[in-house]
């Protein structure tokens, strides 16, 4: 079963536990910063009146950057987390074009640089059924936003505060069905909604990499057709030149006949 | 053979120039990373070296295709004259397009990953096969065309002739797959590309397009070896190959401007913005202008005004690319982007090459010559 994090803004009191024990866990260099780059996979962002925002990778069920990285460097594990192999990458940054949340950021100042993203804690935490470690810091020393568990069970989870508490929340699960579902989702204040907050609200519920596979799924199709179509066209269009030389020697040929009578 | 004596024109210091400071360029990218040498970011990841060098490059060397196709499958045997010198742009504009890549790869060393760590689902993945496997195929063309002269490899070349048809359909094939899929990059980024460019149909309008930039090329390599060497093809082929840019230009346009006006995208034109700036300049350069040249009588009677109705519609294929990979994309990125004079320096580096490699191959190749052209025909007819 995938694994995912809901945020809920409401409880969030933007400490910033999160993004320093995110540091730790990933060995980041540098100090905790305002921006996602290289250094940061996690950070706050202030939307005024104390509503904090975390930015993190939304570990996509559908991932866009796994679907359009040419050598699969990047790949949805079973368990839910979107992770990296560096050894695969050749650093095209397609991924970081395609991301609809402008997750994926790059080592820009190394001469030979790799992709740099939250991945769930992966190796050291998820595979070892340990929780993330910015939902453990918020729970443990936090204000408790960040929630880690079955996907299924925080989206059900996320509907029942909804549900028991519609004065305080905004009636919407961010992520439940943006780009076709992601393990990263939030729920926000009433008097401050997604729009308000910056997230992108004008996202498609159908998966992204679908559109791209509408294009790429009619290549069988067409190479066959527009093969035998090509090759048509040349025996068409060459038979005309043999078919003239042909005339050509038949006029001669009854030209020569022609004669011959005559005599 | 004497060697002619070397002369310092003005195009060759400014050429020297261009390659000097490509050269710092190229050094800095390589020992410095690309953050030193480029203004890419975070929230501009592809630039000037995509753009240009790979997206228009690879448009710019669609001749190759386009040409061949016409002259062997469409059976236009007058075309012939210019067989030679597009495949030979369309072989040296590939080679110089994959290597061009390497300077934008991270990890530039691993380019290969691509073909044996192959992920369907992406568009760069087929592009990659496409590419490589095209090489291959403008590789074969080309030595059957070239090679000739070798004795020692007379046999081989007598074999590729004999096949010619195949490559030449293998080509066309191939060409319609990665010319399309550089349109199918931005097929995915329908939230960040500015809406006069986004369509789900960019594959195809990058297909449809390429074949009328194919043609322009022609004209315009054409037009540039009679200028340098007092090589060309004449004059009435050339216009032809004009007009049927322009046919394509317009069909290219009527549908484009349907699909504005069906997805309410028409206000986007007369906003006054930079993007709707740029769209209309696109489009007077690459379909006004040629069309006004075309449907005049007199001018297309020379050789001037036919050069520049194929240039004028390069250059608008040019912005075209460069409006999709850089200003639609500008509009949604929180950045702005101007190219690092490093970036300049290394795409203009690839452009004095390329003029120089063309350059000694219409001396070497007698790319405008038609000595062997029966022995081609013939081949083709007895590959029947």
């Amino acid at each position: 079963m995938p694994k995912a994090m809901l945020v809920d803004i409401t409880e969030c009191v933007g400490c910033g536990v999160c993004s320093e024990a995110c540091k730790k866990e990933q060995k980041l260099p540098g100090p905790v910063g305002k921006k996602k780059d290289y250094a940061n996979y996690t950070v706050l962002r202030e939307e005024g009146d104390d509503v904090y925002v975390r930015e993190l990778c939304m570990h996509c069920t559908d991932p866009t950057c796994a679907s359009v990285c040419p050598v699969s460097a990047l790949h949805k594990t079973p368990e839910g987390p979107v992770v990296y192999d560096f050894d695969l990458c050749i650093g095209c940054r397609y991924c970081m074009m395609a991301c609809p949340f402008g997750v994926p950021k790059y080592e820009w100042q190394k001469p030979i640089p790799k992709i740099k993203k939250c991945i769930m804690c992966y190796d050291t935490r998820i595979k070892k059924g340990l929780p993330t470690a910015c939902s453990q810091a918020c729970q443990e020393e936090g204000g408790g936003a960040t929630y880690f568990g079955e996907r299924s069970e925080l989206l059900a989870e996320a509907h029942r505060r909804i549900k028991e508490n519609p004065d305080t929340y905004a009636p919407h699960v961010y992520g439940e069905h943006e780009v076709g579902g992601t393990n990263v989702m939030f729920l926000a204040p009433k008097d401050r909604p997604f729009e308000s907050l910056h997230f992108n609200t004008k996202l498609p519920e159908e998966a992204l990499p679908e559109l791209t596979w509408q294009v790429l799924n009619k290549i069988p199709v067409i190479v066959p057709v527009w093969a035998t179509f090509l090759t048509g066209m040349w025996w068409l269009n060459n038979r005309k030149t043999e078919v003239e030389e042909n005339e050509g020697s038949k006029k001669i040929r009854d030209e020569k006949h022609g004669e011959g009578e005559n005599d | 053979m004497t060697k002619p004596k070397f002369k310092f024109t003005f195009w060759r210091v400014v050429a020297a120039l261009i390659l000097i400071a490509g050269a710092v360029a190229t050094f800095q990218r390589f020992v410095y990373g690309l953050g030193y040498a480029t203004h890419l970011s975070d929230d501009f990841p592809w630039g000037l070296w995509i753009g240009f060098d790979v997206i228009s490059g690879v448009g710019l060397a669609a001749g190759g295709f386009t040409i061949t196709a016409i002259v062997y499958i469409f059976n236009l045997k007058k075309y012939h004259c210019i067989v030679k010198a597009t495949v030979l742009t369309a072989f040296m504009g590939y080679v110089l397009v994959g290597t061009a890549l390497l300077w934008d790869l991270g990890k530039y060393y691993d380019i290969w990953h691509a073909l044996v760590f192959g992920n369907h689902h992406s568009a760069m993945f087929e592009l990659a096969v496409c590419v490589a496997s095209y090489i291959g195929v403008l590789a074969l063309e080309f030595s059957s065309i070239a090679l000739g002269k070798f004795k020692w490899l007379r046999k081989p070349v007598k074999f590729l002739k004999k096949s010619y048809i195949l490559l030449v359909i293998l080509g066309v094939l191939i060409s319609t797959l990665h010319q399309s899929s550089l349109g199918t990059l931005y097929v995915i980024v329908p939230e960040k590309l500015h809406p006069l460019w986004y369509s789900r149909l960019l594959p195809i309008y990058f297909f449809f397009t390429s074949i009328g930039v194919g043609l322009g090329m022609t004209v315009v390599e054409s037009y540039l070896s009679w200028r340098g060497m007092g090589h060309e093809a004449p004059l009435p082929v050339l216009a032809n190959l004009v007009r049927g840019m322009v046919v394509i230009q317009l069909t290219f346009f009527v549908a484009m401007f349907e699909g504005l006006i069906v997805s309410h995208k028409l206000g986007y034109l007369v906003d006054g913005s930079f993007e709707s700036g740029m769209w209309w300049l696109e489009m007077a350069l690459w379909v006004f202008i040629p069309t006004i040249i075309a449907f005049r009588k007199k001018w297309m009677m020379t050789r001037f005004g036919v050069f520049a109705a194929g240039f004028s519609g390069v250059l608008g294929f040019l912005m075209n690319r460069l409006n999709v990979s850089m200003t639609a994309f500008q509009w949604s990125a929180k950045v702005k982007y101007v190219p690092s004079w490093q970036e300049m320096a290394v795409s203009a580096s690839f452009v004095v090459v390329s003029f120089i490699i063309f350059a000694y191959a219409v001396k070497y190749f007698n790319l405008f010559h038609e000595e062997d052209e029966e022995s081609i025909e013939e081949s083709a007819v007895k590959a029947v």
